[in-house]
Formats: structure tokens, C-alpha cells, sequence
């Protein structure tokens, strides 16, 4: 049965602008590959170095849920709600634009970059009133172990999302099997190994590779000491 | 439709955003117009 695609890192499309060094999952701007217009709902899935004091100015969206989640360094978001933030390492940042919302995120530092994760996500219901949320999320309740970062419910404190959509963070120091169970029969799962290595099915995932499985309600991911992981689980359809 | 005019067309385009004018010249925009995003066209 087909229900596994696997994206090493170094077939991840790749934007160089100078201030802007992007790593794209998935079709982007000026990145076009018709094999990676996503996985289920996830659209998007940037990995973003930003220079200092550089970013995207104003700018819209409408009817998407866009997740940020800052690697290392400062990001600067203001948006046109009146929200205005600092995000860093341990920050996520979720932002559902509904009808329209203009935001922009820069880099706070004027001498040191800022990395992060830039997921968007099409939403459940179209046309919802704009909304914006952050949270810190303790690096101990990740501790080998997967912590629920974003969730339709706001499970164990995560952030809501307008989608049946989980988002986990963990964070291993030591090797360990982990079993996942899907949260939903519609849904599949994207692993995006953001350090270190999982093995999976036999597959070896190391920094940056990922893959994306569906039709499965259960896996097991051997996990290696050192390793991050995010995983996304997301309708399918 | 918001203020888009204001926008930094090559930034939003960067960022997977294309502005257009319609023929009242009133500015939109669309997420991700793949594959034909006017800016790397050009």
C-alpha cells in the first residue's frame, strides 16, 4: 500500500534573497514543484534564517492558519488587530487570518539572525473573524517525551487552530521508541526531524529530512538521543 | 480589499503573495499563485 512519502532535506526547494536564506517543504513563491503541493491541509512549511534587523514588511493573508515557531533569535510580529510581540525559542505563535488581517515579522536583533518555522495550514471554516494567540511552551514538558504545541481544542494548554490539526514538539536526550497514535482516522502525519535522527519503518530520517504517512491509525518512531522532533497531524482532505 | 496598495510587492511575493490590480485598478491578492508568480517571471 502506498501511504509514505519521504522528503530528505536536501530536496527541500531553497530561496536565497540575500537577508533571506528559506528552506520550503512544499511549493513557495518561487519555489514549484507540482510532486510537493503539500501534505493534506499543510501547505506550508518554511524554514526561515532572517538577518538581522531584516523581515517581511506588511503584508496580507486571509483564510489561513499560520504557525510560527522561532528556532533561535527574536521575531518581531505586529499585525493589523493591534497585536504587537516578541517571539523567541520556546514561543509559538498561531494566527488565523479569516476574512484578512496585514501583519509583519522582523528581526528584533540588528546583530544576530533569527531562525524559525513557518507553517501555514488551510483552515476548517472559511472566513472567520481574525485571531492571534502565543504561548511559551517549557522545554522540560518535551523532555523526551511529545508535547501538544497546537490543537483544535487547546489540548494540555497548546494553542487552537481552526483545523482537526496537532502539532507536538519533543525533545530527546535520551534513545527511545515512541508509539503515536493518530488522533483521527482522516488524518496523517508529517515528521519533520528538526535535529538528530528517527528511524521509522526502517527509514532513517536525520536534521531536516521528514516524512509524511496517512491510512495508518499508529506508529513507532525510534527515537535517538539528541534528536527534536515536530510532528503534524492533519486532515488529509 | 485593505490597504494592499501600501504593500511591498517584491516582499509579499517573497513571502508566497501575489498583488494584482483588477481593470478598476483596485489592488488584490492571492496566496501561492503557483506556478506563475508574476515577480519570479519577471
Amino acid at each position: 500500500m502506498n501511504n509514505k512519502v519521504i522528503h530528505k532535506a536536501n530536496t527541500r526547494g531553497k530561496s536565497d534573497h540575500g537577508w533571506l536564506q528559506s528552506y520550503h517543504s512544499f511549493s513557495f513563491a518561487g519555489y514549484y514543484n507540482p510532486e510537493r503541493m503539500g501534505f493534506g491541509v499543510l501547505r506550508v512549511l518554511n524554514d526561515d534564517r532572517v538577518a538581522p534587523a531584516m523581515g517581511f514588511s506588511k503584508h496580507p493573508h486571509d483564510n489561513m492558519e499560520i504557525i510560527s515557531i522561532p528556532l533561535h533569535g527574536d521575531l518581531e510580529h505586529r499585525d493589523s488587530m493591534g497585536n504587537v510581540s516578541v517571539i523567541k525559542q520556546h514561543d509559538v505563535q498561531i494566527m488565523s487570518a479569516g476574512t484578512g488581517v496585514f501583519h509583519s515579522e522582523m528581526n528584533r536583533n540588528k546583530d544576530l539572525e533569527v531562525a524559525f518555522l513557518q507553517i501555514w495550514i488551510y483552515p476548517k471554516m472559511y472566513n472567520i473573524q481574525p485571531r492571534y494567540d502565543q504561548r511559551t511552551f517549557h522545554p522540560n514538558d518535551r523532555l523526551n517525551k511529545m508535547q501538544v504545541i497546537v490543537s483544535p481544542y487547546g489540548e494540555s494548554g497548546s494553542l487552537i487552530i481552526n483545523q482537526d490539526a496537532w502539532l507536538l514538539l519533543g525533545c530527546f536526550s535520551e534513545e527511545v521508541i515512541y508509539s503515536y497514535n493518530l488522533r483521527r482516522k482522516e488524518n496523517g502525519l508529517y515528521i519533520f526531524v528538526l535535529s538528530g535522527s528517527v528511524t521509522i519503518d526502517s527509514e532513517t530520517l536525520n536534521t531536516r529530512d521528514a516524512m509524511g504517512l496517512w491510512d495508518i491509525e499508529n506508529i513507532s518512531l525510534h527515537i535517538k538521543s539528541g534528536s527534536e522532533l515536530l510532528l503534524l497531524d492533519v486532515p488529509m482532505q | 480589499m485593505y490597504g494592499l496598495a501600501e504593500v511591498d510587492r517584491t516582499i509579499a511575493s517573497i513571502h508566497g503573495i501575489s498583488l494584482t490590480n483588477n481593470q478598476s485598478d483596485e489592488v488584490r491578492f492571492n496566496h501561492l499563485p503557483l506556478p506563475n508568480n508574476p515577480i519570479y517571471e519577471q
